[in-house]
């Protein structure tokens, strides 16, 4: 068997997007790549390709101040972007995405297919999203709730037009819009990835994963990569020394790490709110309506 | 027509009317002319090039195509041609002008402005290096709102030597200072600033002419400090650079610093800033995201002004 790294340089020049809406475990599946390439794991240090939305990038690949560019020029550009970034990387990228799948302003996805591998979508019940999302945004579960349920919802969007942000407004839709955005999309190969049946079976679902990229790598080597990425592992790492993906203005970013922890978190109001805007995707990808739902049976 | 303008130093003719910056009528011949032709991207293939999506440059020439607004070219140490888009108006041409270009020719010319915002206190002052989006312009702004400080300068500092102190100086040479809109209240604190005009139609951002407010005259420079933001816990770390250091890591401060290799002044760059930093004290300031504003303030004006 070829090493992984062999295997990603002869990839070199495309990208497996790690696409997801925030709180999914795109930082888990990235400490576990950080594992299985490395064979350890710093939390301020992951060993992937960053994320697309990165202005550092943008600005050194176009030579302006994307700050000086409305949200229509910086997506005209991104694809450009992505694809002079490629063009001097010696290896098969994995790069974080919580854009929803979408279009520059003339119909072009923002994502070139051209370069792009494929996608491992990573999904998670939007139920037990809320808190996580809520704390890391040091928001109010109502109004983590909120941008969940706007079909216009943006990360990293700064009010009254200010926009200073190391990342670059991204646009996400609500919850359902921004998985039905990747799953639907026809454009590039997708696998995707409830994190629901990887904490189930981390290393089936790591393995299944990087055979649907066309990575071999042995069970026996994802085993001990996920060894290392385990949740307190990266929990503690962060207590000792922070994170630096973190928003500043909340306490800790790997928070419980839960599967149903929304039942002891979420009011039934909150509950039925998510149910309300989501039940339609949520059926369709295999998560279960709790029982104490007011609203949510009576939709059914 | 031709106006006529001092940027940075540099009596520059040029045909097209630049907007807001004040004219500055001069004798003799110009070092740099700025003039609308037709500009293309220049051909591939060229020897010690960088070719990018939008930008083309080496020794001989700088090219940047901002799409759907104008393409420029510089051209030697003294030529600037630009080509507007068709749909694009003048005021976004100015823009982009202002941002990148006219940082190149300045290379060419062996100026080498720091990415910067500086103030004064009294005879005293301080310039604050950092990325775009650090909050030098909010500093800025916000010492002289609330603790009495002049801007000499916004965005982009020239450092020159007077010869007569022995001193290394800065003096306003861009009259404007650039804010957000949510930072426009501090405006209204500050004598002598003209209210604002935005930069591009569709950006919050404003452009606020400081000429009535800023030092007439050059001031000493006495501190260089050197601005970085991270995730980590409320602290601010605050450490002198001392020795080679204090070069190594102040030039990555300069303004488009990443350019200046190829088009071939990396020498003239480390010469500059060498002799800059040999005499000024350098510190680097570690700021986490969390630390609030007044508070950062306060900490410069207690522990460093």
């Amino acid at each position: 068997m070829k090493s992984i790294q062999k295997q990603l340089e002869e990839l070199k020049g495309k990208v497996v997007w790690m696409a997801s809406y925030p709180k999914s475990g795109n930082t888990w599946f990235r400490c576990f790549l950080s594992a299985l390439l490395t064979g350890k794991v710093d939390i301020n240090r992951i060993n992937t390709d960053g994320i697309f939305s990165n202005r550092h990038l943008f600005d050194s690949v176009t030579d302006i101040d994307s700050r000086l560019l409305d949200e229509d020029e910086a997506k005209l550009r991104l694809s450009d972007v992505y694809r002079f970034h490629l063009k001097h990387s010696p290896k098969l990228e994995f790069t974080k995405v919580h854009d929803a799948y979408c279009y520059d302003k003339y119909g072009n996805p923002i994502f070139p297919t051209d370069i792009s591998h494929h996608v491992i979508y990573l999904v998670r019940n939007p139920l037990d999203i809320v808190a996580s999302f809520a704390n890391h945004n040091n928001s109010t579960k109502d109004n983590a709730i909120q941008l969940m349920n706007n079909s216009n919802g943006y990360l990293a969007k700064q009010k009254n037009g200010l926009n200073i942000s190391n990342q670059l407004p991204q646009l996400m839709y609500d919850w359902s819009g921004h998985v039905r955005s990747w799953l639907d999309q026809t454009d590039i190969p997708v696998t995707m990835m409830r994190y629901e049946d990887t904490k189930k079976d981390a290393v089936a679902n790591f393995h299944r994963a990087l055979t649907a990229v066309g990575l071999s790598v042995s069970k026996k080597k994802v085993k001990e990569a996920v060894e290392l990425a385990k949740f307190d592992k990266l929990k503690s790492m962060e207590d000792e020394g922070g994170f630096r993906e973190k928003v500043a203005t909340v306490k800790s970013f790997f928070r419980s790490g839960k599967s149903g922890g929304y039942k002891d978190e979420l009011s039934i109001n909150q509950v039925d709110s998510i149910l309300d805007a989501h039940y339609q995707v949520m059926s369709s990808l295999k998560y279960n309506l709790p029982e104490f739902s007011f609203n949510a049976n009576t939709a059914l | 027509m031709k106006y006529q303008y001092s940027i940075y130093g540099l009596k520059t003719e040029s045909h097209l009317k630049l907007g807001v910056y004040p004219l500055s009528p001069f004798k003799g011949s110009p070092d740099v002319m700025i003039k609308k032709a037709k500009v293309r991207r220049p051909k591939d293939g060229m020897k010690r090039t960088v070719y990018k999506p939008y930008s083309v440059y080496n020794a001989d020439l700088y090219f940047l195509d901002v799409m759907g607004i104008a393409k420029y070219l510089v051209k030697g140490e003294n030529e600037v041609l630009l080509q507007k888009h068709p749909e694009a108006n003048w005021q976004d041409v100015i823009a982009f002008l202002f941002d990148s270009i006219f940082t190149v020719i300045l290379v060419k010319n062996d100026i080498f402005l720091f990415h910067a915002s500086a103030v004064s206190f009294g005879k005293k002052s301080v310039m604050f290096c950092g990325a775009a989006g650090i909050g030098k312009s909010t500093l800025a702004a916000s010492l002289a709102a609330n603790k009495g400080a002049k801007i000499i300068e916004d965005d982009k500092c020239l450092v020159q030597f007077n010869k007569k102190s022995g001193k290394f100086q800065i003096k306003n040479q861009y009259p404007f200072i650039e804010l957000w809109k949510p930072q426009l209240g501090l405006v209204k604190k500050i004598k002598g600033l003209v209210p604002a005009s935005r930069i591009r139609e569709n950006i919050q951002k404003f452009r606020i002419n400081i000429q009535g407010h800023r030092p007439k005259r050059a001031i000493n420079l006495d501190q260089i400090i050197l601005l970085n933001m991270s995730n980590m816990e409320d602290r601010i770390d605050y450490t002198e650079i001392k020795g080679i250091q204090k070069v190594n890591v102040a030039k990555n401060y300069s303004h488009m610093h990443h350019v200046v290799p190829t088009l071939g002044k990396n020498k003239e760059h480390f010469m500059a800033i060498s002799k800059i930093v040999q005499g000024i004290p350098v510190h680097s300031i570690n700021k986490s995201r969390l630390t609030k504003l007044e508070d950062f303030i306060r900490y410069i004006e207690e522990e460093i002004i």
